[in-house]
């Protein structure tokens, strides 16, 4: 009996400390009662609660976040928030001391005599509208530029591109700049090309949901168990559910934590994914696997342009102008290319047994199963990433396994509101909001009426994407760079020549940034700028949700934030009227202008399928799910739902709200839109309607492209395959997750992981520090050999978060021709021990 | 309690008439030899790799050597015998017994070189004035051999003061991130980057001293030696002195004594250690200095104004 | 005269001497904090009787892991000694502390493989305050794990509160675990949740052997 009650005891109290520590870092010390502050939102340890998003990967987890005298002293999931339901990683539990990094950036800095010296801001902004003003009078509007990111709020990113766009006032051609691309374009613009291009409509279809309403999880080069943590640990809870049918199928080329969890692994040798994912389409095609009806109303057929070339000319020159092209053909025609693609053939190519391949075949045809495959940087960081995206929506076309609750293609992303701004907002080069491109007249009608600016002041002219932005620095065409939010200086690939261009060209380059960076240390002027909830924000996930934060804290110092800036600079730049750049484009009452921005953007959304949540909602919810849509036109739409609204479910609300988030697209069952299309369109059959692919006839594109081999390949010269990416601790470049003291002692630095076989070879043991070479440089690692990631043999795996060796130096910038997107995945190397 | 302690007589040499100082060139040998020993215990943190270890064990070029009191504390406490460790201490043994055994402490030992400074401190700070029995040492040592066997750890290397100043100066210091840039790379917790490093993140450059508590206990031998007891722990203490002496009895290299150029001026009682060694060839007892605890710091054969003490060769050594 | 001289004079002042700077020495090592000793090292009660704290195997030490004991430390003064917290060991392959041990305190002949090493063995001490076992998706100490797979698994249960996410829990097999303290060293947490201890393998019934023994691992390394 006493036994018993001790072992309750013990196990309840167990219970409690386990959960309150689940809560959070701080709670755990709830030793004594500490008094109750005022207010409702703070808690007995007198810290107020507050909404937030996760400051790092595309899951976007939301947060709650804990401030105490004007400190942020806690972070803990946030259980209202649909993306993660109160769970975080290691890097959302320390997510609180990023803010807090010994050197925090807290006053503007200016490069005189060769080194940065404190400045005012008065002094830092002038110069920066001098600057502009000086370059876009003598060189026009071209030889100015901007590199944001995926990070920046969806506020910053509405800004700063309205902000390009609208130079044409100052500059001697008249019209504006589209010379400003996103981070993203290193990280997901793959899928954004691919997405356009089959369903003509970014984004994806599905929801994290889908998780637990699928089978069978097919992961494409994702090493999710590292990379999207939180979301893995869902993937593996479906499959503790359901041990014997839940499978996981994990595609990659090197053996990782995720390939430890999968029930099949197929590593393959780089590049031959094209391969893979056309045999499984022969298999689909050859056993009849796949959905006729679906294939006949929903999909059309083409045939990609080949030899596109790699983008490793400056301006493209290697690239063909069709590049861009697809030709129609018919399904015979479809099956006739893929039917090259035998069992026999792509495993002698691949490296992949073929038993392996077939059953992996096997399950993603299997009509029984509920298929999701997931994928990011394998797939988009790739020179054919746009072409490997799409043959997986062939995949899913084929078999009808797409926007239903636990089927479909879902590209994941890698930065926390890569969606959000960098999609969305339309922060490329190429692109307007809400899914529309310069080129097209409409479009800048569209844009400008709404900006209240004469269309002829939009440039048509589509910019120069990341790699070309960073040559033409190189190439001196470009004069001024503002680089925001991000750390190029580290992620670009072939390092040493950007670093070079931006030391030695005459290049005025502009760093706004929250700590010293590899990027702040060619900067000719530093911003110190406020970051997460410093400041009011907005982020939009791989979900298609939208979290808002209010400010928590004030920035340190003389911190400001990037939007500021920019408002800033604007008002700097004198037009001829006497006006200010600031009073057209910036026009917003100081008091409320997060909220003037957002309505003014979101009317870029409405009625398109694209809605947006109006202001209010989205700082009330816990993050909300676009299409966000409205039953009758009068409130915010233009389209009218009335007829089919009780047809449509709302897994996010109630039957009956106002207001449905959509969370499986194109689906008559969730789809306000889909319905509506459906009830117009009576001819066409099933539930589901791609009804934003308007230029083909409302088909989703099935598309025949071959294997084509990687931009560079292991030679007798460098005989290695060379991949980079991330680890679970730290995030990007380093500059947040390196700060974190925990962190950093967790992984102090970088290693190169070595396959042991090679490492036997080559006489490296575990600890040698080994010298990684390429054509373009080398840098010198740590071997690591028994680690977390184990390599194919003849390949090795380095992260690119340590600042202090940098792994781009010797990466290649080759590119998709269509996406534009560097390859960080393949590029030959040599390996020396030091 | 007084038969313990003889306070210092008042000498029988009279105090000298004032003479112009002799170059001392044995002195200056030495103190190159001693801060030659110093240097070669740090080499290492410098990235020199032809020395590593202490004074208690080592490895000059490949070879092994040991304090051979270390390796007869090793055997008695673990019960076992070593080839290497036999071997090495060895080659230490037949080293000191040629060049005269207590050679190590005056020539070699680090800790010397603190009794000789506190030689000259013990002159004006000196408290009390007790002398033991320079036969102490002796006793020191049986005891050290019968501990280690009895308790089985190696009494001695546990409180050596030899040891604990040859390991502060083999590992206290570290350059390593320094000279060898990334060896150290698995730092942990250090504050990432920093502002005024030219707005990047370096590996930081330093030397620290990681001196240990140890280090305590030898400055209390110090104070010991300055207050209470000149020469406390060299002269009266130390088993590894007490070992060398034994083994230098029988050493051929000696303070060789010409009698007759001898004139009793005494200036050599003044500046020897162990002073008593000298009394029976001054008095012409014999013509070397026989007494083991004789250091052959070659001090008196510096100071001698007649150049009556000189080194010497003893041939028949084994009598 | 001059014999008894020597022996009553040298006897007392000996006996003196020798007594009380052992009783100190005796008195600074009480505590029972346990050292955990490079690799190769014999059992502690044979290492303490073995090593001559000749320092040498600190100073190959590349990674500044080892440390040496002092004066405060007893008679572990001069001893080499590991704090997982401020670094661990790293596992050199080539054994450059085991390979300058004059005696066998650092026994070369144990170590057949560096993967054998056995320092001790790491335990999650604080199972409330394991991040890894509340759900977070840290897992860190064994990402860290130089013998990953082996030493610590990752075993799977759902996350009750939730019901949508796995818990994924860091189970150490001490078949593996060599207790290089890498685990303790980059846990997160200000007091490592996971805690190398010391230990002896084997200590099971000779002739007995569990089922996972008999039945050949089922799974197998996927490479």
């Amino acid at each position: 009996m006493e036994n018993f009650s001790r072992r309750n005891f013990l196990k309840s109290t167990a219970a409690s400390v386990a959960i309150s520590s689940m809560i959070g870092c701080e709670q755990k010390k709830t030793a004594e009662p500490l008094k109750q502050a005022a207010g409702g939102s703070s808690d007995q340890l007198g810290l107020e609660w507050d909404k937030a998003v996760c400051r790092f990967c595309g899951t976007g987890c939301g947060v709650l976040v804990g401030r105490k005298d004007s400190k942020i002293v806690a972070t803990k999931g946030d259980p209202d928030c649909y993306s993660n339901k109160g769970l975080n990683c290691i890097k959302g539990y320390f997510l609180s001391k990023i803010l807090y990094g010994e050197d925090r950036l807290t006053k503007p800095l200016i490069r005189k005599n060769g080194k940065l010296e404190e400045a005012t801001w008065e002094e830092a902004l002038d110069l920066i509208a001098s600057k502009y003003v000086e370059i876009l009078k003598n060189d026009g509007s071209n030889a100015v530029a901007m590199f944001g990111s995926g990070q920046w709020t969806i506020f910053e990113g509405y800004a700063a591109t309205k902000f390009m766009r609208s130079l044409g006032f100052v500059s001697k051609d008249g019209v504006g700049s589209n010379n400003i691309e996103p981070n993203a374009r290193m990280c997901m613009a793959s899928a954004v090309a691919a997405f356009m291009r089959t369903f003509q409509s970014d984004e994806p279809m599905g929801s994290y949901e889908d998780i637990e309403h699928a089978d069978t999880f097919v992961l494409w080069g994702a090493n999710m168990a590292e990379m999207h943590p939180v979301l893995f640990s869902r993937i593996v809870d479906t499959k503790i559910k359901d041990k014997i049918h839940v499978k996981l199928v994990d595609l990659g080329t090197q053996f990782t934590r995720t390939s430890e969890e999968a029930d099949l692994y197929l590593q393959f040798k780089p590049q031959t994914d094209l391969a893979i994912a056309n045999y499984f389409a022969n298999y689909i095609v050859q056993n009849n696997l796949y959905d006729k009806d679906f294939i006949e109303t929903n999909t059309v057929f083409k045939r990609g342009q080949t030899n596109i070339g790699y983008g490793l000319k400056d301006g493209g020159a290697d690239i063909p102008k069709d590049a861009e092209a697809m030709f129609p053909m018919t399904f015979d025609e479809y099956k006739a290319f893929v039917s090259t693609y035998t069992l026999e053939y792509v495993s002698e190519l691949s490296g992949v047994p073929k038993e392996k391949l077939e059953e992996a075949a096997r399950l993603i045809a299997d009509p029984k199963r509920k298929v999701v495959s997931f994928w990011t940087m394998g797939f988009n960081q790739h020179t054919r990433g746009t072409w490997v995206n799409q043959l997986v929506y062939n995949i899913h076309l084929l078999t009808g396994k797409i926007s239903k609750p636990g089927n479909g293609p879902f590209s994941l992303t890698g930065q926390p509101s890569a969606c959000g701004t960098a999609r969305e907002v339309g922060t490329f080069s190429h692109r307007l909001p809400a899914d529309m491109v310069v080129a097209n007249e409409e479009h800048r009608k569209k844009t400008a009426e709404i900006w209240k600016i004469p269309v002829e002041k939009i440039n048509p002219k589509p910019g120069l994407h990341t790699v070309e932005m960073f040559r033409a620095i190189d190439n001196g065409k470009i004069k001024l760079l503002w680089v925001q939010v991000t750390n190029p200086f580290q992620s670009m690939p072939n390092l040493n020549r950007y670093r070079k261009a931006a030391q030695e060209k005459d290049v005025f380059i502009v760093v706004s940034d929250v700590y010293p960076t590899r990027s702040t240390e060619v900067a000719d002027v530093v911003l110190p700028s406020a970051m997460w909830t410093e400041k009011e924000g907005a982020y939009g996930n791989a979900e298609r949700r939208t979290q808002h934060w209010n400010k928590i804290v004030e920035p340190p110092g003389e911190a400001k934030t990037e939007i500021w800036q920019m408002f800033e600079v604007a008002k700097r730049m004198k037009l001829d009227d006497g006006k200010t750049l600031a009073d057209l484009i910036y026009n917003y009452n100081p008091e409320t202008y997060y909220k003037e921005i957002w309505e003014e953007y979101r009317s870029f959304s409405l009625g398109i399928g694209k809605d947006l949540a109006p202001y209010d909602v989205l700082k009330e919810k816990h993050g909300v799910v676009w299409p966000y849509v409205h039953k009758t036109k009068e409130i915010n739409t233009k389209v009218d739902f009335t007829e089919v609204w009780e047809n449509v479910e709302n897994p996010e609300g109630k039957k009956g709200d106002d207001f449905i988030s959509v969370k499986w697209r194109y689906n008559a069952k969730y789809d306000p839109y889909a319905a509506k299309f459906l009830k117009d369109h009576p001819e066409h059959k099933g539930e589901i309607a791609f009804y934003k692919a308007k230029g083909n006839d409302y088909k989703a594109v099935v598309l025949a492209v071959p294997y084509e081999a990687a931009a560079e390949e292991p030679n007798n010269e460098f005989p290695f395959w060379l991949c980079t990416g991330r680890v679970l601790e730290h995030w990007h470049t380093g500059t947040m997750t390196m700060r974190v003291p925990e962190l950093r002692r967790a992984v102090p630095r970088a290693v190169v992981n070595l396959n042991p076989e090679d490492a036997k070879t080559l006489g490296i043991k575990g600890g040698d520090l080994v010298k990684i070479s390429s054509k373009r440089g080398s840098v010198v690692f740590p071997a690591d050999v028994n680690g977390r990631s184990i390599p194919a043999k003849g390949s090795v795996f380095i992260p690119f978060f340590d600042e202090t060796r940098m792994v781009n130096e010797i990466t290649i910038d080759a590119y998709c021709p269509i996406s534009k997107e560097p390859d960080y995945k393949k590029c030959a190397v040599k390996i020396e021990k030091v | 309690m007084t038969f313990l302690f003889q306070t210092d007589e008042k000498s029988q040499i009279k105090k000298n008439e004032s003479f112009t100082k002799k170059f001392s060139k044995w002195k200056l040998v030495r103190r190159f030899v001693q801060t030659g020993i110093i240097f070669l215990l740090v080499s290492p943190v410098f990235g020199f790799t032809f020395f590593s270890g202490t004074l208690i064990s080592s490895e000059i070029f490949g070879f092994f050597l040991t304090d051979p009191l270390a390796a007869a504390d090793y055997f008695l406490a673990a019960k076992t015998f070593s080839v290497l460790v036999f071997g090495s201490a060895l080659t230490v043994l037949v080293f000191y017994f040629f060049v005269g055994g207590r050679v190590f402490c005056s020539w070699v030992c680090p800790v010397f070189l603190l009794t000789e400074l506190s030689e000259k401190l013990n002159k004006k700070f000196a408290v009390f004035k007790i002398k033991p029995s320079p036969n102490q040492k002796y006793f020191v040592l049986g005891a050290v051999l019968v501990l280690s066997f009895a308790t089985s750890k190696p009494i001695f290397e546990i409180v050596s003061p030899i040891g604990f100043v040859s390991q502060n100066l083999a590992i206290g210091i570290d350059t390593k991130s320094k000279v060898f840039g990334d060896k150290i790379s698995l730092e942990s917790g250090e504050i990432y980057g920093n502002l005024k490093k030219n707005l990047i993140a370096k590996d930081v450059e330093r030397v620290r001293f990681l001196f240990n508590g140890s280090l305590w206990f030898v400055l209390t031998i110090f104070l010991i030696d300055v207050f209470v007891v000149k020469n406390w722990w060299c002269k009266f203490t130390c088993p590894v002195g007490a070992f060398y002496s034994i083994l230098g009895k029988k050493s051929p290299a000696k303070i060789k004594i010409n009698h007759e150029a001898c004139n009793n001026c005494g200036k050599c009682f003044k500046v020897c250690f162990v002073n008593e060694v000298l009394i029976a060839p001054v008095q012409g007892k014999s013509d070397f200095v026989l007494d083991g605890s004789c250091t052959n710091c070659l001090n008196c054969v510096d100071v001698c104004p007649e150049s009556a003490l000189g080194a010497g060769i003893k041939k028949d050594f084994w009598k | 005269m001059e014999r008894r001289d020597f022996l009553k004079k040298g006897l007392a002042t000996g006996l003196v001497t020798c007594t009380s700077s052992f009783s100190l020495f005796a008195l600074l090592g009480q505590d029972n904090k346990t050292y955990f000793r490079p690799p190769g090292a014999l059992p502690e009660n044979e290492f303490l009787s073995a090593c001559i704290r000749c320092a040498k195997c600190v100073q190959a030490c590349p990674y500044d892991t080892l440390k040496l004991g002092s004066v405060t430390d007893g008679k572990n003064a001069g001893t080499p000694f590991i704090n997982f917290r401020e670094k661990p060991c790293y596992l050199c392959e080539d054994l450059p502390c085991v390979k300058v041990c004059p005696t066998d305190a650092l026994d070369i002949k144990s170590l057949v493989n560096i993967d054998l090493v056995h320092i001790g063995t790491a335990v999650i001490t604080d199972r409330e305050a394991c991040l890894s076992l509340n759900g977070i998706r840290c897992e860190i100490c064994y990402r860290v794990c130089p013998m990953i797979d082996r030493a610590i698994t990752l075993e799977k249960h759902e996350q009750e509160i939730t019901q949508k996410h796995t818990v994924f829990e860091p189970v150490i097999h001490k078949d593996y675990c060599t207790g290089c303290g890498i685990c303790e060293n980059a846990c997160p947490l200000d007091e490592s949740a996971i805690t190398v201890l010391p230990s002896q393998r084997g200590d099971k019934a000779k002739h007995y052997q569990y089922l996972r023994e008999q039945v050949k691992h089922k799974k197998g390394h996927k490479k």
